[in-house]
């Protein structure tokens, strides 16, 4: 169901990314745009003059016209034939070497989301075979004119200091400790269960609260209303506790779907809100104030997006494709300037460059958090290529967040999946997928400086949140995680053992929707480099000249 | 009545065949399994449901016993990995530095795989995997994509003798 045209008028006239709302009429085609199977690029010239040129060669696959990618192994030979030119090249496979990224801590978040989504998947199952839609009831609380340190009593008009809301399966009492309304109009009602905490919560719900204006903006919303203000109150409710029930310690914030749903819905809490849960800051070394805000941007995607999705009429449209919610969710924490809580994901994925997926099945553990790390690469360079038509001159230019609406926002109204969405299939027919592997290697590697310099990511910057956190990706950065701790990556570097000539074809296997680099040097005049793979799969070669 | 009730029974046993496409959703210690067919989608349960799990996105036909709003499968077939191409299944056996399928039927099939592919799979020799490729005149299969199943089986380790 596309926005009605008067709203779309009212959100463009007063929302601060307003040039953006031709992007929610989606240029790239959304669901009307046919899925047709790509072509795959299976050779690769390259031309030498000195012989001391240096090629990025990448092999890399895609989901095709798949909304993701199966669990398999694709065997492929590269090879020059019989070329006298090819005579002495050195083909040297790069790997990523970085940090050390805390995927232990990572493991129950994983597992609580991927939960999340089996509950989902119940309830659509559910839905479906009893022929029902998603539909809105009358609002928990209504909107009410109270003070700042009450809410609307659940069910009337009258103010209340205290709400009873379920939470892993127990009733609990929850004091108001305030509202706070950022200078960009959002308003966030904060509760708690440890009330001589308030001043605290109260500021980093402000930061939430411009944090989630910015998500809002980016999927298409200017304000945090109609479905996504599940309770009519005017406000998004941020409960804090340290009492997450069965949930391991290390999950920071949480949203539950079941908030959202009608009683007698597979899996509701009977809260019928707009809630999302947040544990009490010094909970665990874990839960900082950064991690919290950067943590609440995350789930504030995954609130809206299941509102927005479910207001497509269909349960079956409710459901995104794992790696792309997941990865649009690490994305806004970026965008936000709160990205420091998302910085595991990449240093995981840049760790395990070869072995990882953007689009894979979702196993979790490290396997599902590499998968996230790659899922951002993509999704926030398809943003720095738009910003930087723009005129965006580095990763927190405000182009930035005018792009991502455009490209983000028609994601919310589609009823395809993952990548089928038309932005992926776009990206794979236009090349933007390939430069975006290649922006892995090239964007600020001083030993890429033949590398074109308009395909890369924005330069990273600090992020304007004044938490000493940065803005953008870039795979030879140090950034400050969520712990204030320095992460330095180190980038995709070559690992010499793999230097092997081509004297004969290199055989090697790719993991599905995975890349891999190679760095060929000391050939003569033209080498053609061939790809044989699998003919049914969208397996690729690309080789552009670096240095 | 009786007659309803017994055609009722029957119903309820019987076997349950869907089509589809296969998703993975819930945890990976507790994970679900989908098959999304046309129109309809059934979860995935029983002893078979996490190889099924390893076919994420390919198109299969599982068979099973309804058990709740989930089908218990005790079989599967896959009819598609690509291009409508059928792969084959068996068992990753090693004979000497090199590995063939063994499905069930007469000898194994030896596998066509490079140096670096065979040495990552060496390792999966006893694993259950399906391979997708084109069958050569010598009989090798050449071997252009591949997933595994179920892992292979760890062996007990013999526990030394205290004195």
């Amino acid at each position: 169901m596309r926005v009605p045209m008067l709203r779309m008028l009212v959100i463009c006239a007063a929302g601060a990314l307003a040039t953006a709302c031709g992007g929610d009429s989606d240029p790239a085609g959304g669901d009307d745009k046919p899925l047709t199977p790509p072509t795959p690029q299976r050779t690769a010239k390259l031309e030498f003059s000195t012989g001391d040129e240096q090629y990025l060669v990448t092999v890399w696959s895609s989901p095709g016209i798949s909304e993701a990618s199966p669990a398999a192994d694709l065997i492929y030979e590269l090879n020059t034939g019989s070329s006298a030119n090819s005579t002495g090249l050195s083909v040297r496979r790069a790997r990523a070497t970085v940090t050390s990224a805390n995927v232990s801590a990572w493991a129950a978040r994983l597992a609580y989301e991927q939960g999340r989504r089996d509950g989902i998947e119940r309830l659509i199952a559910t839905m479906q075979a009893e022929g029902r839609t998603f539909t809105r009831v009358q609002a928990l609380r209504a909107a009410c004119a109270c003070g700042d340190d009450q809410t609307c009593a659940p069910g009337s008009s009258a103010c209340t200091n205290t709400v009873d809301l379920n939470f892993q399966g127990s009733k609990r009492s929850f004091t108001v400790a305030g509202n706070v309304t950022s200078v960009n109009g959002f308003k966030v009602t904060v509760l708690t269960d440890q009330p001589a905490q308030a001043e605290g919560l109260l500021s980093i719900a402000d930061q939430f609260a411009a944090a989630a204006k910015t998500v809002a903006q980016v999927m298409g919303q200017d304000e945090h209303s109609g479905v996504l203000d599940r309770d009519d109150s005017g406000s998004i409710t941020v409960v804090f506790t340290n009492n997450f029930g069965s949930l391991d310690s290390s999950i920071v914030g949480v949203f539950e779907f079941g908030d959202f749903l009608d009683e007698g819905q597979s899996g509701a809490t009977h809260n019928r809100a707009d809630i999302l849960w947040a544990r009490l800051p010094g909970a665990s070394p874990s839960v900082t104030n950064a991690s919290l805000v950067g943590t609440l941007a995350h789930e504030y995607q995954h609130l809206a997006s299941f509102a927005l999705r479910s207001e497509m009429g269909t349960p079956e449209a409710v459901r995104e494709t794992l790696w792309l919610d997941e990865g649009l969710s690490h994305t806004m924490e970026d965008l936000t300037g709160w990205g420091g809580s998302t910085v595991d994901a990449y240093a995981a994925a840049l760790e395990s460059w070869d072995n990882a997926p953007f689009a894979g099945p979702n196993d979790g553990g490290s396997t599902g958090l590499r998968q996230r790390g790659r899922a951002y690469m993509l999704i926030r360079y398809l943003i720095d290529e738009a910003a930087r038509s723009k005129g965006a001159i580095n990763a927190a230019s405000s182009q930035v967040l005018t792009a991502a609406r455009e490209l983000i926002a028609p994601l919310y109204k589609q009823k395809r999946r993952g990548f089928q969405h038309a932005l992926f299939q776009s990206a794979r027919s236009d090349g933007r997928l390939v430069e975006q592997l290649r922006a892995v290697y090239t964007s600020g590697n001083a030993d890429a400086a033949l590398a074109n310099a308009a395909e890369q990511y924005l330069p990273v910057a600090a992020s304007p949140r004044g938490n000493d956190q940065r803005i953008g990706f870039g795979a030879y950065e140090t950034y400050v995680n969520a712990r204030g701790q320095q992460v330095p990556f180190g980038g995709p570097t070559v690992d010499d053992s793999n230097d092997g000539g081509v004297s004969a074809p290199i055989e090697d296997s790719l993991i599905a929707s995975g890349a891999r680099f190679y760095l060929i040097t000391g050939g003569e005049g033209t080498v053609t480099l061939t790809l044989s793979a699998d003919e049914n799969t969208d397996i690729n070669i690309d080789a552009v000249k670096v240095k | 009545m009786l007659t309803l009730a017994i055609a009722l029974t029957l119903a309820a046993t019987d076997p349950v065949t869907l089509i589809g496409t296969v998703r993975v959703v819930g945890p990976a210690q507790d994970r679900g399994v989908q098959v999304e067919g046309e129109g309809k989608t059934m979860a995935v349960t029983g002893e078979l449901a996490e190889e099924v799990a390893q076919l994420q996105s390919f198109k299969v036909e599982v068979v099973g016993f309804p058990a709740k709003d989930a089908l218990d499968v005790r079989e599967y077939r896959i009819i598609d990995v690509g291009g409508g191409m059928k792969p084959f299944v068996g068992m990753l056996e090693r004979t000497g530095d090199r590995l063939a399928l063994r499905d069930g039927e007469a000898d194994a099939i030896p596998l066509n795989i490079g140096a670096r592919t065979l040495a990552k799979l060496l390792p999966m020799a006893g694993a259950k995997v399906w391979v997708a490729g084109t069958k050569l005149l010598t009989g090798e299969l050449k071997v252009t994509k591949y997933g595994v199943l179920r892992k292979p089986r760890i062996e007990a380790q013999p526990v030394p003798q205290g004195e």
